[in-house]
């Protein structure tokens, strides 16, 4: 019977093929489809200027800046408290029911949709801590919403690091923040830094967090305080799409957006990929 | 006449229900090199643990019975762990350095306890290495990773890294 087991082998192994090259296939048509449409918006002009004539016109560094404004603040917050929040929960706390509780909330809330947070954030930053809408209320949302990100690659990244450096550290009379700090952390950064880059990508491409609490259908200057509102990248490709003057006529502008967007976006994810990748092979040659 | 510098009385060790060290009464003298030997498993690195406490890390492990050092019992509720873990040096079975280079894996011990002045730490470093048979083959390379050194070249760098922190007692 090899003959037949040969066979199904080789099925097996072409259909994995095809379905590899299905998955494929819909990225780079996503991507043809993207590029043949805003290719002809892009250029250094298209980069640099800001959006004129009611938008027909000019480029798109307003949105730019506001996304990266948008993503600076959303990663202050998120990543001191995420890293924080990690190391608690793998070094500090007892195996108890609140601590289980506490985990399930932070991985219930990876769950909650978009457009939730954007409520969340309209509520609470914009009308009850009179933030009003401003980069710093859309930052924080987004924030809200990497901060699962974060603690989860941390808590791997954490986990990860062999208990024997914690041994070694604590038979020489450290105590556990010593620990932590100059052993666990060091050790862990990497790891975690990965996990902080894959969360950018995410949060500077999230459309529905930002709509209720900061982002704005125009803005003749860069956001200079935090209170100021913002253009941003998704957003600007939303009201292009929807809302805009002469739909027809930004349209070449609202895909060049959408490649700006997409190209930082499939950069951070394939950087944060990447380097996690390389940063396993170098940690298993270490065992 | 020499002195005991551990006293072990009536040591019982439990690892939940499992009773793995039974009415253990020893003495360890002073400036002399006590060994343990027995069959794999058969709790001698569970007994050393009992003498600077690591055995708290475990979840579920208990002591009875009085570990005395220097007379004073080290499992009374008041005892200074960091400074008992200071004066116990401990080296593990497999060699643990930390990710870090050779130099700053020796000094992490001092540091811990506040050496910050750059010649002192130069110092303890060279006699630490130097007393555990490592110094001629890492002068030239103290800041290169210590991950990169042969296994018994690592576990001589974590004798060194122990005995930097100048413990009254070494166990192994």
């Amino acid at each position: 019977m090899s003959g037949r087991r040969k066979t199904k082998d080789r099925a097996a192994t072409i259909m994995l093929w095809l379905v590899m090259a299905l998955t494929c296939g819909i990225l780079a048509l996503i991507l043809a489809f993207l590029v043949s449409r805003g290719w002809s918006a892009l250029s250094w002009e298209f980069l640099t200027k800001k959006p004129r004539s009611m938008m027909t016109a000019g480029g798109i560094s307003t949105p730019i800046v506001g996304t990266l404004q948008l993503v600076l603040v959303s990663m202050g917050f998120a990543f001191p408290v995420g890293v924080f929040t990690a190391v608690y929960l793998v070094e500090y706390a007892r195996d108890d029911w609140f601590t289980r509780a506490l985990r399930l909330a932070v991985r219930s809330l990876a769950g909650v949709p978009s457009v939730v947070f954007g409520l969340f954030g309209l509520s609470f930053f914009v009308i009850f801590l009179g933030f009003g809408p401003s980069l710093l209320s859309a930052g924080l949302t987004l924030g809200c919403l990497a901060l699962p990100v974060i603690v989860g690659a941390s808590e791997s990244a954490l986990l990860a690091v062999p208990k024997d450096y914690r041994d070694a550290s604590y038979a020489l009379g450290a105590t556990q923040w010593q620990t932590v700090r100059k052993v666990v952390l060091p050790s862990a950064f990497p790891s975690i830094i990965t996990g902080a880059i894959l969360s950018v990508g995410r949060v500077a491409g999230e459309t529905a967090p930002i709509i209720f609490t900061g982002a704005a259908f125009f803005a003749p200057r860069f956001a200079k305080s935090i209170f100021d509102q913002v253009m941003a990248l998704p957003y600007h490709v939303l009201i292009l799409a929807t809302a805009g003057t002469n739909i027809e006529k930004t349209r070449p502008i609202q895909y060049g957006t959408v490649l700006v967007l997409l190209f930082f976006v499939l950069g951070m994810t394939m950087t944060g990929v990447l380097w996690r990748a390389r940063l396993r092979i170098r940690q298993r040659a270490q065992r | 006449m020499e002195k005991d510098k551990f006293s072990v009385r009536d040591l019982d060790l439990f690892y939940g229900s499992n009773h793995a060290l039974k009415k253990i009464n020893l003495q360890i003298p002073e400036r002399a090199v006590t060994a343990l030997i027995g069959p794999s498993g058969c709790g001698k690195s569970s007994f050393l643990r009992c003498l600077n406490r690591m055995n708290d890390f475990i979840p579920g492990c208990s002591v009875k019975g009085k570990v005395e050092l220097d007379g004073s019992d080290i499992y009374d509720p008041g005892t200074d762990l960091i400074h008992l873990r200071r004066r116990v040096g401990m080296v593990f079975q497999r060699p643990n350095p930390f990710p870090m280079s050779i130099f700053d894996n020796v000094a992490y011990g001092p540091r811990l306890h506040g050496v910050r002045d750059r010649s002192s730490l130069r110092d303890i470093v060279e006699e630490s290495l130097r007393v555990s048979a490592l110094w001629t083959e890492v002068r030239d390379i103290l800041h290169s990773p210590a991950l990169a050194l042969s296994g018994g070249q690592q576990q001589r760098l974590c004798i060194a890294r122990a005995v930097a922190v100048q413990p009254e007692v070494r166990g192994r």
